[in-house]
């Protein structure tokens, strides 16, 4: 069942669970924008460095920011909102967040410091422990895969492991509950494929009822359709090191604990439980994506090829492609991977592989930090290391289309915003023969130490960076010089041929057939095996590139065509009422306000252009009594538009937005939706926290906690600008 | 009620749950903005059957579809989607009581045939050859059958009602088969001790309704129309039935017809019709709730009507209230076992 929203007290006050001193912790960033999370227990450093209104923000402390007279019109209530989100702002010039919601990431975190004895600070455990009970299902008390999700295995099985390693008695109430819960659905052998490697690698489940997981398929020559090169990153960089702890049969040692803990996971006793019967064992409140027939029946071959056909040469052969791999996207993300999961993972590998005092393993200890996040509830882990760039770019071009930045009190806040952009683009490829395209003069969705970069963030970011160098007081930072490799990356990365020409996929062309999708092991997301056409991402793309169009004639003939055809896709993927599904936030109004966007940029408006009608159409019969729009987590699931309990401020602006830049002549709905958004806007210009608002393979909820600010505040800006700033 | 209206329908990823949907999306004009909440045990199903409904809708504009997740056999599963429903909706007009289930344990072949053979009509009509097993209880330590089949809906019903008031109706599904139900055995009420617990659940079925149905109306404004579907080809016995035993059924069906059974509608869209009709072409002047049952039926030519049988009896409104009585009192006891849950 979906969880109803936290409610105060918290439960870790009622059940009187211990709480770090939250005026203590600090967060400490560089220029580049890492994020990590200190707790302070020296005085005097205390006193020297006060907490910043961003760090009170997060731990839910006053702020003590000022309060505004209440806003009359539209555009009084979008200053007073960017004077607030300015409060947030970082001294090295990007805004921060917490990335939380899946809830399936920080067993591996404690794994990885578990097995390699690495003793996780005490702070971690206390806010983790807080974290893990105020995120429990009320009633239940288990986990689902993200924060909003109804409890499943996954979720109960890993995040009960993390609490009893981290201290928690297996008699105290939350475990209790969490316990009962668990075996209610049958216990930890239901578990899918993801928790039981977690399991197995803590020795609280066997190897042998683990489907395979081949580092062998590596050594395949590249141009095999199979082969792990062509899969979507995040698949393929998960299963290498999978492969090799697969391969290896990494496990943790026994000890009281972990002995204790293969008591509680289970329904019967252990030693009684034939792991190898419990491969293809998962439980139905997990599934979303199941097995295949033809994935049975390769992983059993593969389970016999494995027990007697597979030569010590090939495995050893496996073993040293796979490690050498691991080595070059250490190398390529400065240790902190392109995920949560496979940067544990990664750092597990090199410890066994290098030892516990290698410099590499050494330097994967100071990384997990980056992933981990303070909060009022307590502390979480990451969907990645940050959200840094993506944030940092929507929020400098909403200040650029209010027409803020040549206010003096933002000034600072644009050329701050600005630097970091030019110290995060990305000025070196990656190592030759890492299976990675060129990244020269790309922007990541984090940060440049990460190194990975997205259709849509490098469009964006250059899209922030033409508006904020556009203003008169501005400096150019970024000459176009630098920006042509990244036009030159973007044009590398659109799709052509048989697989949705003309579109674009987030973090790489298609590589490999769709086809690939039925030997999806996962269980639990869709559509991860290659990557796939989006129409959000190239949306984005099209929208950066005209900006670019209108800014230089840098390859001008091909920049043309290649927005030509990324339109002609985003036309195709519209489905007949005229919606289109999002895959990246929750759901049909954030991808309306990205594809008539970039639609409207090709002079395509209501007026003009079915498409857009259609589009704004859609958008209009799903408007709320209230004036608002609002989305649930489910539409992503279903595919559907599903509305949320309440209108949801985010919801509200991405409509407003869509419809004002698709010119729809009906203002007064408009009106009602800039009407609800300034009514839930608080006397210091914020916005509350209502419902998630992205999402990730369709299954799986991540917070985006700056949309509340930034989208609204553009919407009530563009409103002002372009209608009336008559008092709503 | 507003001009949006809101059906929910249990089990919808099933035969007649289906096909219920679709029939409701045939008989409801598309200028009507409509949408479909489904229940499904998980989530895979739910995901699963939208995407099929919203293939048969063909692009209807004013759809919307939602689901919960939803287990008949545990009272907080019914007591946490109740309080979904309660905020995302602030009414619903149709609520099919579709989900159930029985413990079957598969198929009495010999038993079969010799009723087949002995007496075609009969037997295909109240077939004794299904085998039950006996006893089972649920995790809320119920009769399990009984829990799915009946007290689980007029559970969902009562914490739901204000969301029904005022016009919103109750489908509640039985079976032709209730009429080869054991006499109500008020030492029994949970069935745990009857050898057809399902066959007999939807005979306390129809006994919930006479209890209710006048009160419902009369008090808050909700009909509750109890429908059969007739005899239909739907999920139930699907696993004990193989390609061959499921077109020799087929066959039985239609010649049952033939010979003049009216209840062998064969599809379950046919089955459909009683409780789709009932939902929203039923006139409650004309079409009493109370002491009719409406089933779907069918002539020798597969044209579908809808049948009503009117044979409530003194005996069984004098059952009505027992069965009522006990289950007010399972209400207050869920209620207190999900209130101690939650604390």
């Amino acid at each position: 069942m979906s969880r109803p929203a936290l409610t105060r007290p918290l439960r870790s006050e009622k059940f009187g669970l211990e709480r770090t001193d939250p005026l203590r912790w600090r967060l400490k960033t560089d220029k580049v924008g890492r994020l990590n999370w200190a707790y302070i227990r020296d005085d005097d450093e205390l006193k020297r460095h006060p907490q910043t209104p961003y760090e009170k923000h997060v731990l839910g402390l006053e702020t003590g920011l000022s309060e505004f007279p209440k806003a009359e019109t539209p555009y009084d209530a979008a200053l007073n909102g960017l004077r607030f989100f300015k409060e947030l702002q970082l001294d090295k010039g990007l805004w921060a967040c917490r990335y939380g919601g899946p809830m399936f990431l920080l067993i591996g975190v404690i794994a990885a410091h578990y097995l390699t004895k690495t003793p996780v600070p005490e702070e971690w455990k206390i806010e983790i422990i807080r974290y893990l009970t105020n995120s429990a299902h009320p009633i239940d008390g288990g986990w689902g895969l993200h924060s909003e999700d109804k409890s499943t295995v996954f979720g109960t099985a890993c995040n009960y492991v993390v609490i009893r390693l981290l201290g928690m008695p297996p008699d105290h109430p939350v475990a209790v509950k969490a316990r009962t819960t668990l075996h209610k659905f049958g216990g930890a052998v239901g578990c899918p494929h993801w928790g039981k490697v977690f399991l197995s690698i803590l020795n609280l489940y066997e190897w042998d009822g683990v489907n395979p997981v081949p580092p062998d398929l590596w050594v395949l020559p590249d141009w095999v359709p199979v082969h792990p090169g062509k899969w979507w990153v995040h698949c393929r960089q998960v299963y290498l090191p999978m492969g090799y702890l697969y391969s290896e049969k990494v496990k943790a040692p026994l000890d009281p604990l972990l002995e204790s803990l293969r008591s509680e996971l289970y329904t019967t006793p252990y030693d009684s439980i034939d792991f190898s019967k419990h491969r293809n064992n998962v439980s139905e409140i997990d599934i979303y994506y199941p097995h295949t027939k033809i994935l049975n029946f390769v992983n059993s071959a593969m389970v016999i090829c494995e027990k007697f056909f597979r030569p010590d040469w090939l495995k050893k052969k496996a073993k040293d492609v796979v490690v050498d791999l691991i080595r070059k996207e250490n190398q390529n993300s400065d240790f902190l991977c392109v995920g949560p999961i496979n940067n544990v993972l990664n750092a597990i590998v090199v410890f066994c592989e290098e030892g516990p005092d290698s410099k590499n393993f050494l330097r994967h200890k100071e990384r997990f930090a980056d992933f981990m996040y303070i909060s009022e509830e307590g502390m979480l882990m990451m969907g990645t290391n940050g959200v840094q760039c993506w944030d940092t770019s929507f929020a400098l071009q909403t200040i650029c289309t209010i027409g803020a930045g040549d206010l003096p009190e933002f000034r600072e806040t644009v050329k701050k915003g600005l630097e970091f952009l030019d110290n995060s683009q990305f000025t070196e490829n990656c190592v030759p023969g890492s299976y990675r395209d060129n990244r020269l003069g790309c922007w990541p969705f984090s940060t440049k130490d990460q190194g990975y970069t997205v259709s849509d963030c490098t469009a964006e970011a250059l899209k922030a960076v033409l508006m904020v160098q556009k203003l008169p007081h501005v400096e150019t930072l970024i000459s176009d010089e630098r920006i042509y490799p990244a036009i030159d990356v973007l044009l590398s990365l659109q799709n052509r041929g048989s697989f949705s020409p003309g579109s674009f996929a987030s973090y790489e062309k298609i590589r490999g057939p769709p086809l690939l999708e039925l030997l999806n092991p996962a269980e639990v997301f869709g559509n991860i095996m290659v990557e796939y056409p989006y129409v959000e991402c190239s949306d984005s793309v099209v929208i950066g590139l005209s900006y670019f169009r209108d800014h230089s004639s840098y390859r001008r003939d091909e920049v043309v065509r290649a927005i030509n055809d990324a339109v002609a896709y985003i036309k195709s993927e519209q489905d007949v009422n005229g919606g289109w599904y999002g895959s990246w936030g929750i759901c049909f109004t954030y991808a309306a306000m990205f594809a008539i966007e970039a639609l409207s940029y090709q002079g395509e408006v209501y007026a003009n252009s079915e498409v857009v009608r259609k589009g704004c159409h859609f958008l209009a019969k799903r408007q709320e009594a209230d004036g608002g729009w609002g989305e649930s987590y489910r539409s992503c699931e279903t595919l559907t538009y599903v509305p949320h309990e309440q209108s949801q401020v985010v919801n509200t602006a991405w409509a407003c937005l869509a419809l004002m830049l698709a010119e729809y002549p009906d203002v007064e709905v408009i009106k009602r939706g800039i009407r609800l958004i300034m009514s839930r806007q608080q006397p210091n210009g914020e916005w509350k926290q209502e419902g998630i608002e992205g999402v990730f393979n369709r299954s799986c909820m991540i917070e985006y906690p700056n949309y509340k600010f930034y989208f609204p505040i553009k919407a009530l800006g563009m409103f002002a600008k372009k209608y009336s700033n008559a008092s709503l | 009620m507003g001009t949006k209206r809101v059906a929910v329908i249990t089990g919808a990823n099933g035969g007649l749950g289906y096909a219920i949907a679709c029939r409701l999306l045939d008989s409801i004009p598309s200028s009507v903005p409509l949408t479909i909440v489904i229940t499904a045990r998980h989530l895979r199903k739910a995901v699963e059957t939208i995407s099929r409904l919203r293939a048969y809708a063909k692009g209807r504009d004013l759809l919307t579809f939602d689901y919960v997740l939803l287990d008949l056999t545990s009272v907080s599963s019914i007591n946490e989607v109740s309080n979904q429903l309660l905020s995302r909706y602030t009414h619903i007009d149709y609520l099919f009581c579709n989900a159930g289930g029985g413990d079957f344990t598969g198929i009495d072949w010999p038993g079969a045939f010799v009723e087949i053979l002995s007496g075609p009509l009969n037997a295909l009509t109240h077939p004794h050859f299904k085998v039950e097993r006996c006893g089972r209880i649920s995790r809320d330590s119920l009769g399990w059958v009984f829990q799915m089949n009946v007290f689980a809906n007029y559970f969902l019903m009562k914490q739901i009602s204000t969301l029904l008031s005022g016009g919103g109706r109750v489908i509640l599904i039985s079976s032709i088969e209730s009429r080869i139900a054991h006499e109500f055995n008020p030492e029994d009420i949970q069935l745990t001790h009857s050898d057809q617990p399902y066959v007999d659940s939807k005979k306390s079925l129809e006994l919930l309704h006479t209890a209710i149905a006048k009160r419902w109306a009369d008090e808050l404004g909700v009909l509750i129309y109890i429908t059969h579907p007739g005899i239909c080809h739907t999920s139930i016995m699907a696993e004990y039935l193989n390609f061959l035993t499921t077109f020799g059924m087929l066959c039985l069906f239609y010649i049952a017809r033939w010979i003049g059974s009216p209840w062998h509608v064969v599809s379950p869209y046919n089955g459909a019709l009683a409780p789709v009709w009932a939902a929203v072409n039923a006139v409650p002047e004309a079409d009493p709730v109370e002491g009719v049952t409406y089933a779907s039926a069918s002539d020798r030519l597969g044209r579908c009507y809808v049948k009503r049988t009117d044979d409530v009896t003194d005996e069984d409104r004098k059952n009505a209230a027992i069965l009522l009585e006990e289950l007010d009192k399972l209400v207050q006891d869920s209620l207190e076992r999900v209130r101690l849950e939650s604390s």
